[in-house]
């Protein structure tokens, strides 16, 4: 069956580890994605697609998606869906009876207004991706058969005369009065015209479930008594109903969402000033501009931070980073932000960054330190080791891998000694990827290694700055006056 | 529709607040000012303990107008207002009252109590519909009050005002809404009343809709065609011949009668409920309008009608006003100054300082205890606060510069304690005044650093006072830590500093402390001895 989110559908789908997506933060993220949007939402973002060619082909979807005008497209699409069903499970609380024939009408109707939507709007949006194209091709196919054609007749036809009735009740305390035909709205327009209040609906009084009350009971019987034809016509077709729904569209209703709910939350965060980037790939070559943390930005976006982007590229013969540098400054955000690169890289849709160029990696592997485990009752180097195991024997060659404070709690001689074991095996393996420690060391473990800091400025404070440098120690100063920036220097350096 | 009162085209922010504004508050003793906001001096209404509570929220609107600088171009504009509050006191007040009294009858009605969401009790209407006329009925007094006052009203903001409510509250507006309130009459008024024997009268509704029926035979798509009512008179509603005209009425084409009909009769009740509540919701707007017109003009009058009351206080100690006039950022003349919350606080009459300072962005002020040093500093911090929020100020004549911002850094009572790490308290305080400060602004320091060692307080003093002067920053400070004082003394030229001043508490051949600040060159001791021994002595 035709899908947009799978070109090819003997290629499985992988599985996103559950380790990965807390470590990088991107269940946040795909948590303000998909908010209000339920869980069967969010288990589209489960799934990496099978492998480069179908990352590529959800890539080029999504830049269709993005053009002006598809999203409103496809949400317009699926309210009316979303009326269908509405209908439907309505029509299906009654029996037989002229209710059912109004819902059954209405249903239908929103259905096939759903297909002519897309019918209508799709082609002018200039499409040029594959899967957007045969989405195309299949309305086409679809719509242009004589069968859906006649019945389209039948059920415009049926709906455009029900939705014509008007009837107006006229009601004094001892009484109601009920006459076909439209009255004015008078009141209700003056009330608009002098109290600036255009848009607001008269609720049904009666609105406790489906079955009418009393009074639209006996209006619909005098209606109904008026005008047998339709009546009969409204019965007829229900009794001969038959099975118009094609799954395709429903499976289309699904799976758009996957496109515009990260579409909607893109537009948003960009009102906030965040730079977003469909990334490209060309051959090895690994450069990123402008790449920061989506969760953390989400985060602030609420306050006054702002996250500090950074730029990292890995040149000829370079294929990991050790980022080292001062606490709190920076180090496992940058980490972070280059898992979502590759996450977001892998799923086809666009990075949080101003400018990327990264091959697409097969695997994509976390390792973060946890606290001590106690239900094991393992010490914390064991657990590690432990985790680190099956990272270690995937023997992948075309895996980003982000590593985050191994063997903290190693002395600091063996913890050097086994970091610099890890990132030389991985390094053989061909894989990519960032190691952050504080073992300075590190960072001239292997030629592939580049070592990046996390920057202070001249007054000791954290820039969240990463700069490809070499480690180096960072002394802190006590002095109370420059510890809150009252020197004279200080001040004046500030009020200049 | 707007009020601005405080403004001449905006609303008041609290954002735009002093950054220190709490700070500032403690620091000048403004708390006194706030309370004597609230208390009535004009009506005199303040005696009963109630309509006392009522101007509690004097003080908090007093405390947020204050909190924010005006440029000269808006204190002239409140000046205008001010001065016409001044000359017409009942005026303001009765403007305020109309407007205090119409929203706690609204907060009595539930105003910020969340609906229940229940459809089935017509209660919230009901309250919806008193509300309105509560609004109306403000609207009109208001109008009304103006008009009173018309003529003597000579500044923008007010007649400005009485333009607009003129224009928003027209004839016109008043009769629709009048006609919508006769509309409603009947849902709040349901009953059959016996005008006279064996006569009654009822209040009874037309309601006209018209509906579509594609939901499922479901009324949809409905629209509010008439709606209307009015008294009609019966001999007697539950005799023969209401049965009887009831009982005709079916023979008519499709006519329903109600009565004796349960399920109709709810479904009549629905549909006179869904027309108020639309009735209502049309008039949400006007709702929101009208009383966030008199929410704001309550909280603009407020504090027209604090200041009175301050003033008021003010007279009562003989601490006179004037209305400050606006210099450059090194202006600063006064005379006869006082510190005018002191007054009040101590119930005392105060001494006024009188000079002129112009040109000079430091003021160092040194000398004997208690003679009257943090006083006037916090008299020019004061009038300085109530210069720029519009107000008059408590001085014979004041002028001064404008400042994007004011911070105080004033050692505390609990300061003294000598607890550990109170320097690290202190500097971090001045640490978050310079991380805010920006040129322009005007800094307080009354005795800070006082809690280490002279040597070691000095040091960082003259670091901070010669940074921030010299970053475009007015400083006045206070202090006992004479090396320091002695420091910027000879640097800035002593005497004839062209743009220093060096300020000392007068102390007579005596030893008589007159509280007057004179020029003097800081002196080694500031007779804290003197004090002690006296005061042991007196012991």
């Amino acid at each position: 069956m035709f899908s947009i989110l799978v070109k090819d559908d003997e290629k499985l789908s992988v599985k996103v580890p559950y380790a990965l997506i807390s470590d990088l933060n991107i269940d946040r993220i795909i948590r303000l994605v998909t908010a209000g949007l339920g869980d069967d939402v969010k288990k589209l973002y489960d799934l990496f697609p099978a492998d480069a060619e179908e990352a590529e082909y959800r890539r080029e979807i999504f830049a269709d998606i993005k053009k002006e005008g598809v999203a409103e497209i496809f949400s317009c699409f699926q309210d009316i869906l979303d009326e269908w069903a509405d209908c439907k499970e309505k029509k299906e609380k009654f029996d037989i009876s002229l209710q059912q024939c109004v819902w059954y009408i209405r249903e239908v109707h929103a259905y096939l207004a759903a297909v002519e939507l897309l019918k209508e709007k799709l082609p002018p949006m200039g499409f040029e991706s594959e899967g957007m194209k045969r989405l195309m091709a299949f309305i086409d196919e679809y719509t242009g058969t004589e069968e859906y054609k006649s019945y389209k007749e039948t059920v415009y036809a049926l709906y455009d005369e029900l939705v014509g009735f008007r009837v107006k009740i006229t009601y004094t305390r001892d009484k109601f009065v009920i006459t076909e035909g439209s009255g004015k709205g008078t009141y209700q327009d003056a009330l608009g015209e002098h109290f600036n209040c255009k848009d607001a609906t008269f609720r049904n009084p009666y609105l406790n479930g489906v079955e009418t009350s009393d009074i639209e009971y006996e209006t619909a019987k005098m209606l109904m008594k008026k005008n047998k034809a339709f009546a009969e016509w409204a019965e007829a077709f229900l009794l001969n109903a038959k099975d118009y729904v094609r799954e395709e569209i429903l499976l289309l209703k699904k799976e758009v969402t996957y496109y515009t709910a990260y579409y909607r939350f893109m537009e948003r965060m960009q009102k906030q000033g965040l730079r977003f980037t469909a990334g490209r790939t060309d051959g090895d070559k690994f450069s990123v501009n402008g790449l920061y943390d989506l969760a953390l930005a989400c985060a602030y976006s609420e306050s006054e931070n702002v996250v500090v982007p950074n730029d990292a590229e890995l040149k000829e013969g370079e294929s990991f980073f050790v980022v080292t540098g001062p606490n709190q400054g920076g180090k496992t955000t940058f980490a972070r932000s280059l898992g979502q690169l590759v996450f977001f890289y892998k799923m086809g849709l666009d990075v949080p960054a101003t400018k990327a160029t990264l091959p697409f990696f097969g695997t994509l592997l976390t390792h973060f330190s946890v606290e001590e485990s106690n239900a094991t009752g393992r010490g914390k180097l064991v657990d590690e080791l432990e985790r680190l195991k099956p990272i270690m024997e995937k023997r992948e060659h075309n895996a980003f891998i982000v590593i985050n404070e191994l063997f903290t709690t190693a002395a600091h001689l063996d913890a050097c000694v086994m970091g610099e074991k890890v990132l030389k095996y991985l390094i053989g393996e061909g894989a990519k990827g960032a190691y952050v420690t504080h073992l300075n060391e590190l960072s001239e473990a292997d030629g592939a290694v580049v070592s990046l800091t996390a920057e202070l400025d001249e007054n000791l404070n954290r820039t969240f700055k990463i700069a490809r440098k070499a480690a180096r120690e960072y002394v802190g100063t006590n002095a109370l006056t420059v510890k809150y920036g009252l020197t004279y220097e200080q001040i004046k350096e500030r009020l200049a | 529709m707007n009020v601005n009162l405080l403004y001449q085209n905006r609303n008041h922010s609290d954002s735009e607040a002093y950054l220190d504004w709490n700070e500032i508050v403690k620091d000048l003793g403004l708390d006194i000012l706030f309370r004597v906001a609230r208390k009535d001096s004009v009506l005199g209404l303040g005696t009963n303990y109630n309509a006392q509570r009522e101007y509690d929220n004097l003080s908090l609107i007093v405390k947020r107008v204050m909190a924010v600088a005006l440029t000269e171009e808006e204190i002239a504009y409140r000046h205008e207002i001010m001065k016409d509050c001044l000359q017409h006191e009942t005026f303001i007040v009765k403007l305020f009252v109309i407007c205090q009294q119409t929203i706690s009858e609204w907060e009595k009605k539930g105003r910020n109590k969340k609906r229940s969401e229940s459809k089935e009790s017509g209660g919230g209407l009901t309250t919806d519909i008193e509300v309105l006329k509560l609004l109306y009925d403000a609207m009109k007094d208001i109008k009304q009050l103006f008009a009173e006052y018309e003529e003597g009203l000579k500044s923008r903001g007010l007649t400005e005002l009485n333009k607009r409510i003129n224009e928003e509250f027209s004839e016109d507006k008043a009769e629709n809404l009048r006609q919508v309130l006769d509309d409603l009459s009947f849902f709040a008024d349901t009953k059959i009343k016996e005008v006279k024997r064996g006569y009654y009268e009822q209040i009874n509704p037309t309601i006209v809709i018209d509906v579509g029926v594609a939901d499922g035979l479901k009324f949809t798509d409905i629209k509010l065609d008439e709606f209307k009512c009015k008294v009609e008179a019966y001999r007697n509603p539950y005799g023969i011949m209401a049965k009887l005209r009831s009982q005709i009425s079916r023979l008519k084409k499709y006519t329903i009668p109600i009565i004796g009909n349960q399920p109709l009769e709810e479904d009549a009740q629905k549909l006179e409920k869904e027309s108020v509540s639309f009735v209502m919701t049309c008039l949400k707007n006007t709702i929101n309008e009208y009383g966030g017109f008199i929410d704001r003009l309550r909280f603009e009058t407020g504090f027209y009608f604090g200041a009175i009351n301050i003033k008021n206080e003010m007279k009562r100690f003989r601490v006179g006003y004037c209305f400050p006039e606006v210099g450059s950022f090194t202006t600063l003349e006064f005379k006869n100054l006082k510190e005018a919350s002191m007054a009040m606080s101590q119930h005392c009459d105060t001494v006024g300082n009188t000079d002129t300072l112009d040109g000079k962005t430091l003021a160092v002020i040194t000398g004997a205890n208690q003679g009257g040093k943090s006083t006037f500093l916090r008299s020019v911090g004061l009038a300085q606060i109530m210069m720029q929020c519009g107000m008059f100020v408590a001085a014979e004549e004041f002028k001064s510069g404008l400042f994007k911002n004011i911070f105080t850094h004033f050692t505390r009572r609990e300061d003294s304690a000598m607890n550990s790490g109170k320097l690290d308290e202190e500097l971090k305080r001045m640490g978050k005044i310079v991380e805010n400060v920006t040129p322009g602004s005007l800094v307080l320091l009354n005795e800070s650093f006082a809690t280490t060692t002279e040597k070691e307080g000095s040091a960082i003093a003259y670091d901070i006072v010669k940074a921030l002067k010299e970053s475009g920053i007015k400083v006045m400070t206070v202090t006992h830590l004479m090396s320091f004082a002695r420091r910027m003394y000879e640097e800035c030229g002593g005497a004839e500093s062209p743009d220093s001043v060096f300020l000392s508490a007068e102390r007579l051949e005596n030893g008589t402390r007159t509280f007057k600040m004179i020029r003097h060159e800081p002196e080694l001791s500031s007779f804290g001895l003197e004090l002690y021994e006296q005061i042991l002595q007196e012991g």
